[in-house]
């Protein structure tokens, strides 16, 4: 990421943020709906009924 | 004990609904079942469900139980030293009123010995080149009047990926690694600086709380909606913040600011992907608090909400336009929840949160269509049926939603009063009548708030991306005009509702009429809440109005220096209060 700031630094007495950098992983956060599940269940279904 | 409390609040909603259904079978089966008559059962059967199960977490706030929130003993220990980060995120604001509130949290935390070890981030992701030139003039007069100046910091990103989320992961991503918490702030928030100490304090003292959350009580309100708005954070959301809190759990909520996080907690637990699809389901997530904390649970953190901290202060929409305004972003950001409702190994408490609010902009459009149905209801039962239902069974109906929605309001009224909280007989009346004028206005505001929340579920269910606006902090008087401009829709709908009403059902008219005369009024009544009028100070005080606290009058000095405006304040605050961090 770029930090801007478009004005001169010195003068704004602006300091960079400290360098200390840490990781910050993706997170899954969705479930993607299967198909595979209601085929499953409805050969459940089927097989209990006989 | 949190689990009992969560079946408890859920057994009395179930059986408050099954009661409330009861009377509405009997009510409508005197004059013949209809299909109308179905749809309005399982209608007003959700809504009391979801009336009570608000009401209940302030009744549960009530009870005289004991937080399990763990208490701390004596001082903080002096050889933990702890690195913190003071974030502000900001966006398009004010410079003068929000850096004047770095400025004065900096003060006390100096004042008090405790800035050694707190830096100050201004975060900005302001993208017009004017606002960006504002803050740093602003930043100028912040750096030379702050006598902690090398603590404080400014970056500003040159695009705003992730919004609020986006800026603090940048921050995490860059510094994260040298510091120990990071206390998330808004562009509006205050807080003592010995609020920010016990937080820190707290957060030492349980290594497996990864987030603490601090109850912030509205400030600064000058129109009767935002006086009416303060009056009520300060009154009732303590309690109803007690209720939460002993509910929650370990799962407790995240608010996006005045709380402060582990940082190594929250790097691991909380990198918000993008949703896949366009906005406003997919993308970047908006509201993304609730995400976040339920995310530091899954990880197997602690999230509190501790509603015993004081000192803890944010700002407040003044009208009722900036209150649409900001209902519409969190609108669109509870629906996207419904992505993440089946997020993997979620906690279940943390996905009925995330339920919650997504039935909080649900609900209006069920109110809404719950009115249309029985007005056409109404209409089918006059014609070829006669019998009138008994009498009772509507006004025991009526009543009874009405108890719901006033007793805990008045419960919490009494308690305050009994607790010797209002010193005087004189203060306990205007107490009583402080809450029954807040009635009366929320009464009367209600229906436009509605109409302004069905229509922002309508456009994000309708795929409109209302993005996520800056907020408007500074001009709260609203003209005619502009209320017109923006309400006038309202206006039109309850005109036409109080047309059918007389065409069709007429003796539904006296009970039309408290929905729709504040909607045909709705722009005057849009107006005249965003005014500060003067005969009504005496009404809805609260004591952050009437004893500002140390950080406040810090800030009001601070503000009217920058602006102008100094008047005769720093005369009037020259003995600093005491400041009683655990209330």
């Amino acid at each position: 990421m770029k930090h801007e700031t478009n004005f001169p630094v010195d003068h704004l007495r602006q300091r960079a943020l400290p360098y200390a950098p840490m990781a910050m992983p993706r997170q899954s956060v969705e479930r993607s709906f299967e198909w595979g599940s209601v085929f499953r269940f409805l050969q459940f279904v089927r097989l209990r009924r006989g | 004990m949190a689990l009992t409390l969560r079946w408890i609040a859920f057994a009395v909603s179930a059986l408050t609904s099954t009661f409330a259904a009861w009377l509405f079978i009997l009510l409508a089966r005197a004059d013949g079942w209809t299909s109308l008559d179905s749809a309005r059962l399982v209608l007003s059967t959700l809504c009391v469900f979801w009336l009570t199960w608000g009401t209940m977490s302030g009744l549960m706030g009530l009870m005289p139980m004991r937080l399990s929130i763990p208490e701390r003993h004596g001082p903080r220990h002096p050889d933990r030293v702890r690195r913190t980060a003071l974030l502000m995120p900001i966006y398009h604001e004010d410079p003068p009123s929000t850096f004047a509130r770095v400025a004065a949290m900096s003060a006390r935390l100096t004042a008090i010995g405790e800035h050694q070890d707190i830096d100050i981030f201004i975060l900005s992701d302001s993208q017009s080149l004017d606002a960006a030139s504002r803050e740093a003039l602003w930043l100028e007069r912040l750096l030379t009047e702050c006598a902690a100046r090398e603590q404080i910091f400014y970056r500003r990103r040159s695009k705003n990926s992730g919004r609020k989320a986006g800026n603090v992961e940048d921050f995490i991503r860059q510094s994260g690694a040298a510091y120990d918490y990071a206390l998330v702030l808004d562009a509006d928030s205050l807080m003592e600086a010995e609020a920010i100490i016990e937080m820190i304090a707290r957060m030492d003292e349980a290594p497996d709380l990864g987030l603490l959350q601090s109850l912030p009580l509205i400030v600064h309100a000058r129109s009767i909606f935002g006086r009416v708005l303060q009056f009520s954070a300060d009154l009732y959301t303590p309690v109803f913040a007690r209720g939460t809190a002993l509910m929650q759990g370990r799962e407790g909520p995240y608010w996006g600011h005045n709380a402060i996080f582990r940082v190594r907690a929250f790097a691991q637990s909380c990198g918000l992907p993008e949703l896949s699809g366009k906005p406003p389901f997919g993308g970047q997530i908006l509201s993304h608090d609730y995400v976040e904390a339920a995310l530091l649970a899954r990880a197997g953190y602690e999230v509190r909400l501790d509603p015993t901290i004081g000192g803890s202060f944010e700002g407040g929409p003044d009208n009722l336009l900036d209150f649409a305004k900001r209902d519409q972003r969190w609108c669109q950001g509870n629906l996207q929840h419904s992505r993440v409702l089946l997020a993997p190994e979620l906690h279940a408490w943390n996905r009925i949160t995330l339920l919650q609010g997504i039935f909080n902009y649900l609900m209006p459009p069920v109110w809404l269509v719950l009115l249309i149905v029985s007005i056409a209801s109404a209409d089918m039962a006059r014609i070829g049926r006669n019998s009138v239902p008994p009498d009772w069974v509507g006004w025991a109906l009526i009543g009874f939603v009405a108890g719901i929605l006033i007793l805990p309001k008045l419960l919490i009224a009494a308690l305050q009063v009994r607790s010797g909280k209002t010193r005087s007989l004189a203060e306990a009346a205007l107490l009583f009548v402080s809450v029954f004028a807040e009635l009366v206005v929320s009464t009367l505001t209600a229906p436009i708030v509605l109409m302004f929340q069905v229509r922002a579920v309508l456009r994000v269910l309708f795929g409109f991306d209302g993005g996520w606006p800056a907020s408007n902090r500074t001009d709260s008087v609203l003209g005619l005009g502009q209320a017109w401009a923006s309400a006038w829709w309202i206006t039109c709908c309850g005109a036409c509702g109080l047309a059918v009403v007389i065409a069709a059902s007429p003796a539904l008219l006296v009970w039309s009429l408290p929905v729709a005369l504040p909607m045909i009024f709705a722009p005057l009544l849009v107006t005249l809440t965003s005014l500060p009028l003067k005969p009504l100070d005496a009404l809805w005080r609260v004591p952050s109005e009437q004893a500002p606290s140390a950080v406040q009058r810090e800030w009001q000095i601070i503000h009217a220096r920058w602006t102008g405006a100094t008047g005769d304040l720093e005369q009037q605050f020259t003995q600093p209060e005491t400041v009683n961090v655990l209330s």
